[in-house]
Order: C-alpha cells, then sequence, then structure tokens
C-alpha cells in the first residue's frame, strides 16, 4: 500500500517536473497618470472617378476634420504634411509613413455619384497596431452632403471614444438682434457647426425657451402672443405648423419633453404660486406634479423618464430637487452656497447641468443627481441656460458680456464646453443669440 | 523524610522568585553601546543612481572608488566602515532633504575637513592624486556621520539632488498647473481635494508590490519606465465613470526596448463594453507610440523586464 503510494507520488512528482510551469517573471508596474492630450488623425480627402464630385469629396473630408477638431479630443494633421497621397492610400496605406508623420488614426475614403446621390465609403485604420477600426458606406442625395460628413465624423468618434457622437444635430435657439430696450428675438435653427441656418419666427412676438421633442422634428417654445399672454406652442419642423399647448387661465413656460416624446411638463403660475405640471400630448390631459407651496419651475426629465429634477424655492432660496415622475419623493440636491436655476439632466443620466449664481457672478456646473461631486465648469457675467449635446459630452449655454454702465456694448453668444471644464469654444451664429437647446442625432 | 520534600520546595520557590523577580544584577551599567544606523539598499539601486547623474562627474568617480580606497586603510576602518553603509543611504534617499541645513552644515564640516584631511591622507599608500578629491568627500562624510541628525549628503551629490528636485517641481508644476484634477473646476472648491491627488501620487507612484523575481529592478528603474509610458497616455478624461476605467495589458518586448507584442488581458469584455475597448486601446497606444517606444532601459537586465503586465488606471488624474 505505502510502496503504491509512493510509487504514485514519484510518478506524480516526475510528471509535473517534466513540464516546468511558466513561472513569468512577470515585471509588474501600474501607470496611475496620462495626458488628456488630443489624438493626432489624418483625414485624407476622398477620392473620386467622378471629377464633378471630387471638390465634395474634399469639402467632406474638410468637414469631418472640423467636427472632429472642434471635439476637443482629436487633432487632425495639417494635410500639407501628408506623405502618401490619398489615391495611394486608398489601394495600400503605407504605415510607416503615416506614423512618421505622428498619426494615430487614419481615415481614407471615396465618394461617388449617381442619380442625384452621393455614396461615401470610408475606413478608419489605427496606424500603430496597422489594422482596421470602421469600415462604413453612407449614401444621401447630394444637398446633404453635410449630413454625410458629420455622419462620418460621428462613427470615428463614437469608435475611438466608446461613445455616440454629437455632430449630425441641430441646434434651436433664440436669436437676438436690435438695440436692449428694443430687442427683437426670432426662433432659429441650424446645424451645430453654424452651416443651414434658418429662422422660424418672424420676430413680430417675444419668444423664449425652445426645446426640441426626441424625436427631432418638433420643438416646443414659450412664445409671449396675442395680448401679451405666454402659451407654450409645438412647431413642427417638417411641415411648420404650429399648436398650441393647453389654454391654462395663467402662464405656462419652461417646457420640456419627456424622453418618449408623449408628454409634456412645464411650469404653471398661478394662484401666486407656481407649480409643476405634466400634460399628455395624446390627450392633452394635464396633471399637477408639486404642491402649491412655492415657485416650482424649470423642471426636466431623467434619461428613462423615472424622476424629475426641477428648481424650487420652497427651501428658502433657489435651489435644485428630485422627485419621482409621480411627483412624489421630492428631495434637494444642491446644497453649495448661492442660488441654483435651470437643471437639465444630461441624456447619459451621470450628471445635472445647472446655472448658479454666487457673489454676483454667474456660473455653469455639474453634479451628479444625488446632489455630489459639485463641479463649476465656467464662469461670466451673465452664464446661463445650459443644454446637453445628446451624448451628454458637451454642455452649450449662453454668455453675455457686460458691456459699458448703460449696457451697451454688451453682447450675447452660445458657447460650448465639454464636461470636464475644457475646450471652451464660441458657435458661430450670425447675430446674438441666447437659449440653446440642441437636439438628438438626427436620425 | 521532609528533608528531600523541603529541599525540592527551597529550589521551586527559588525558580519562581526567579522567574518572577528576574536575576539580580551584580555588575555595574554596561557601557552604552554606539547606535549605528544601518539601511539595507540593493547595489543595483546604488548604481542606478550614478547612472542618473550623468552630468556631475566627480560624485561619480567618487563613489566608485570609495570602496578601494577604504580597503588599504586599516586605521582608518573603524570609522570608514561607519560612513560606509550610511553614505551609502545618504545617495539613495529621496529628494525631501532640508538643503538650507545641509548647507550650513557642509560649511560647518568644511571646517573641520581640512583637520581631518591632514589626518587622513598621509596614511594612505597607493593613492593617485586626484583621489583626495575623494577623500575630502569621504572625510566630509566621516564628520557627518559624527554630526547629529540630520544626516547631509555631500556638496557635488547635493546640486544633482536639488536638481532632480527642481525637475520634479517643474514635472509636478506642469501636471498640475493646467488642471490640477483632470475634471477642471473654476473654483477653488476642488483644490483641497486635487493637492491631495498630488500628495497621494508621490506614493502612489509605488509600483505594485514585487514578487520575488522583480528584486533586481530597483525603484528607480520601474519609476523610469512608468514615466516615459506617462508620456503617451492619453486618457479619456470626460468618459463615464472615468476614473474607474482600468486597463491591463500584457507586453513583451524585444531586446533592444522595442515592443513585440503587447495584449490586452481581458480581451472578453473589449468586445462587450465600449468604454473599456476604449480604455484598453489608449493604454495600447501608449505602448505602441513611437514617442515612448523603444524606452530608456537598462539592457542588461533584460531578463527582468521582458515580460511585463502594465495596469493603466487614471486614479491619480481625478
Amino acid at each position: 500500500m505505502m510502496k503504491k503510494i509512493l510509487k504514485s507520488f514519484i510518478v506524480v512528482a516526475s510528471v509535473l517536473l517534466a513540464y516546468p510551469s511558466q513561472s513569468y517573471a512577470e515585471l509588474r508596474l501600474e501607470i496611475t497618470r496620462g495626458n488628456i492630450d488630443p489624438l493626432p488623425i489624418a483625414i485624407t480627402d476622398l477620392v473620386s472617378e467622378h471629377e464633378t464630385v471630387s471638390e465634395t469629396g474634399k469639402n467632406i473630408a474638410r468637414v469631418i476634420a472640423s467636427d472632429l477638431e472642434s471635439s476637443g479630443l482629436f487633432r487632425p494633421i495639417d494635410p500639407r504634411a501628408f506623405i502618401q497621397d490619398p489615391d495611394a492610400v486608398n489601394g495600400t496605406p503605407r504605415f510607416a509613413d503615416w506614423r512618421l508623420i505622428k498619426a494615430q488614426a487614419l481615415m481614407v475614403g471615396r465618394i461617388f455619384e449617381s442619380g442625384g446621390q452621393i455614396k461615401i465609403e470610408f475606413r478608419l485604420f489605427d496606424t500603430f497596431s496597422q489594422s482596421q477600426m470602421v469600415g462604413l458606406s453612407l449614401t444621401a442625395d447630394s444637398a446633404s452632403w453635410r449630413r454625410l460628413a458629420h455622419m462620418a465624423a460621428d462613427a470615428i468618434y463614437e469608435r475611438i471614444t466608446g461613445e455616440k457622437g454629437y455632430f449630425d444635430t441641430r441646434v434651436v435657439y433664440i436669436s437676438e438682434s436690435g438695440p436692449k430696450k428694443n430687442r427683437v428675438k426670432r426662433l432659429a435653427i441650424m446645424d451645430r457647426d453654424g452651416e443651414n441656418h434658418r429662422f422660424l419666427s418672424d420676430g413680430k412676438t417675444l419668444v423664449l425657451t425652445p426645446r426640441f421633442s426626441p424625436t427631432a422634428q418638433e420643438i416646443v417654445y414659450l412664445e409671449y402672443g396675442h395680448k401679451r399672454q405666454p402659451r407654450v406652442y409645438l412647431i413642427n419642423l417638417a411641415n411648420g405648423q404650429r399648436a398650441m399647448l393647453g389654454n391654462f387661465p395663467g402662464m405656462t413656460f419652461a417646457p420640456r419633453f419627456s424622453p418618449d416624446g408623449k408628454r409634456v411638463i412645464m411650469s404653471f403660475a398661478g394662484s401666486g404660486k407656481t407649480t409643476i405640471f405634466e400634460m399628455d400630448l395624446a390627450s392633452r390631459k394635464s396633471k399637477r406634479l408639486t404642491a402649491p407651496v412655492a415657485i416650482d419651475t424649470s423642471p426636466c426629465y431623467s434619461p428613462d423618464g423615472n424622476q424629475i429634477v426641477f428648481l424650487s424655492d420652497r427651501g428658502g432660496s433657489e435651489q435644485l430637487y428630485v422627485m419621482n415622475a409621480d411627483g412624489s419623493g421630492a428631495h434637494r440636491i444642491s446644497f453649495g452656497q448661492g442660488r441654483y436655476y435651470t437643471p437639465v439632466w444630461s441624456p447619459r443620466g451621470d450628471l445635472i447641468v445647472f446655472t448658479k449664481s454666487f457673489k454676483g457672478e454667474f456660473y455653469i456646473g455639474v453634479m451628479r443627481p444625488d446632489g455630489s461631486g459639485e463641479r463649476l465648469l465656467t464662469k461670466g457675467f451673465l452664464v446661463e441656460g445650459p443644454t446637453w449635446a445628446p451624448n451628454g459630452r458637451v454642455v452649450m449655454f449662453t454668455r453675455q458680456s457686460r458691456g459699458d454702465a448703460s449696457g451697451a456694448g454688451s453682447t450675447s453668444r452660445l458657447y460650448s464646453i465639454d464636461l470636464t471644464g475644457f475646450n471652451e469654444r464660441e458657435m458661430i451664429t450670425p447675430q446674438d443669440a441666447s437659449d440653446p437647446a440642441w437636439s438628438p442625432l438626427l436620425q | 523524610m521532609f528533608g528531600p520534600f523541603l529541599y525540592s520546595l527551597l529550589l521551586h520557590g527559588l525558580v519562581l522568585l526567579v522567574a518572577v523577580f528576574g536575576l539580580p544584577y551584580l555588575s555595574s551599567d554596561p557601557e552604552p553601546v554606539p547606535l549605528i544606523p544601518v539601511e539595507i539598499v540593493d547595489i543595483s539601486e546604488l548604481t542606478q543612481i550614478q547612472q542618473k547623474k550623468s552630468k556631475p562627474q566627480p560624485p561619480v568617480e567618487e563613489e566608485k572608488p570609495q570602496k578601494p580606497v577604504e580597503d588599504p586603510k586599516p586605521q582608518d576602518k573603524p570609522k570608514p566602515a561607519e560612513p560606509e553603509p550610511a553614505s551609502e543611504p545618504e545617495q539613495s534617499e529621496p529628494e525631501p532633504t532640508p538643503t538650507s541645513d545641509a548647507e550650513s552644515l557642509v560649511s560647518l564640516n568644511e571646517d573641520v575637513i581640512t583637520e581631518e584631511e591632514a589626518v587622513v591622507v598621509p596614511k594612505k599608500k597607493p593613492t593617485p592624486p586626484k583621489k583626495k578629491e575623494e577623500v575630502k568627500e569621504q572625510a566630509e562624510e566621516v564628520e557627518k556621520e559624527d554630526a547629529p541628525k540630520p544626516k547631509e549628503k555631500p556638496k557635488p551629490p547635493k546640486k544633482p539632488e536639488k536638481k532632480k528636485e527642481k525637475k520634479d517641481k517643474k514635472d509636478k508644476k506642469k501636471e498640475s498647473n493646467p488642471f490640477d484634477s483632470v475634471l477642471k473646476s473654476v473654483e477653488e472648491m476642488q483644490k483641497t481635494a486635487s493637492k491631495t491627488n498630488e500628495v497621494d501620487e508621490e506614493s502612489q507612484d509605488d509600483p505594485l508590490p514585487t514578487d520575488r523575481n522583480d528584486a533586481s529592478m530597483s525603484l528607480s528603474e520601474r519609476d523610469a519606465i512608468i514615466q516615459q509610458f506617462r508620456k503617451c497616455w492619453s486618457v479619456p478624461a470626460g468618459a463615464r465613470d472615468a476614473e474607474n476605467l482600468k486597463a491591463e495589458i500584457r507586453v513583451q518586448m524585444n531586446a533592444d526596448g522595442t515592443v513585440r507584442k503587447a495584449d490586452i488581458i481581458d480581451k472578453g469584455r473589449m468586445a462587450r463594453d465600449p468604454l473599456f475597448r476604449t480604455a484598453a486601446e489608449s493604454a495600447l497606444r501608449a505602448v505602441w507610440n513611437p514617442e515612448c517606444n523603444p524606452i530608456k532601459v537598462s539592457k542588461e537586465k533584460y531578463d527582468t523586464w521582458k515580460d511585463m503586465r502594465l495596469t493603466f488606471n487614471p486614479k491619480d488624474m481625478f
């Protein structure tokens, strides 16, 4: 018995010793800091066999580069530095040439035209591993070539950052002109990069707080129309039709869509108090969500539609509160110094952006839905009215400059800033602008 | 009958007394033993610091012949024996030394040096003339050993230490000026949190606990490799939950310091989780980037760094 055990032990031991396990002398290191440099990327012109679209191919490349650069996460390399020309690179990219100019990613592609339609095929390569990351084909009518560029930029952005892009979007805002005492305010809409700009109202009536529907084809906004009564209106972008939402004996304002697009919440001021109302768009039935105890306004749904963040002064000063979608469980989330306004829940769900005023200065800040992690992204004489990009990465807001003592020379422009607090940029608008609202990704 | 019993009782009682009260102390107080602080230092750490100090030549020369110089001096054996282990930790001590104190003490020592020199120099037989300087340095160290705390370094090595300090300060400034944390806040509220981050960075920069096989890679060598990859790693800072996104890659290196192969360890998660894929790809790009490839590392120790497991964890940036 013992002999058997010993024998088996010897056998097992010799077997184990015969195959030495891989005792890795593996050096383990932890890198805990890096940089936040933008990714150098080379965008080559889309090549074509048809002369008619070769210019469009170059323009599309330019728009893609401009989109990616505006995000602050990419640094398109100057095309004059390219070693391989677009035709050759569409055959076989010589990755060493691209690494030489420090490109870490490379986009190549072709453009085709047929029957009034444009098609682009593009590929995105990682120059280090020399592998393809994206290969995509997109088609649209010739007039919409910009949308092709934005969609391609979104695809590149998504592949590299892991998050959905935001370039194929529109911005609706209030375009302002004229002197301070006699401001003309018109509803306007444009592409995110300022192109394809058009007005939606004529400026004869005062319009405020436009908001996009989740389906991107409708906008709600506030208009001081006939008899100076403010009312919430709905405008269909496709056919331009307008409809009034609700006819309350009082003031309704600050409207927002629910994430499923079926409801609108707004504030209703009556009998000295302001409460939050929800209206079903199909039935036009409305329901009061907060008790008339204070001024409750600026409501905004969470992306899952289960919660609402709003502003209330029930505690004595303007602070942010979160409640369930049925109006129950309201609790305060803002506890910093100052007053809080205009909360907007990020489409990503992880942050709420707000306007804050403290000691005469205005700030745009973010905090988590439980109120922790408050960070102020920017400040100014007057910054307000933030709106999120559909991917929850970028915030757009209004910045008004001081001007002189009488208010002359004061300008109001739209700015965007990354949620990390970097890359603040001015948006391109033909005139002064305020109250932006960012559309979802266009379908 | 009671005799042996009593005898046994007595002995037991004696043992009990000794156990409780201890043996009587008959001799006089023993002489106080001079305390010799000794720090065990890896030899490789010493050599690495020699390589780092490219600019000042005197200290490099001084350290190498220090040992052979000390050998042919039997009379000075007790004294040199003391500074030898003490000087090594002096060389290898990290930055935070009070430089102002050092200067004052060094000047004090310099006055005493001449005396020591006169004592030390004639005793040396085979020393070439150039080694006078080194003896001076050594004598300085001898003095310092006698001097009370804090221990000081000789002047020339101090200069590179100072430079290293300045460099580190600059690095910290570079990293801290535009953004204390990678998530910016325009107001002061975040500053205290990020200062903690900076302090933590110093301690947390130390790599993961080593296993026995890594023993020959000194801390400074490991840190040098970390610094090089750090330069090329672009962190996806604004991603959701970015502070918790860490990626581990296994890297196989060629003997010339270039990367032969780099793989993500958790490939399954790459396919499922786009944010993790972004973090993992940023780690891979850091490793493959020509700016950080080949890495500057001691080629003789190829066996220790030919297989690496790198964890890219952005925790110190938030």
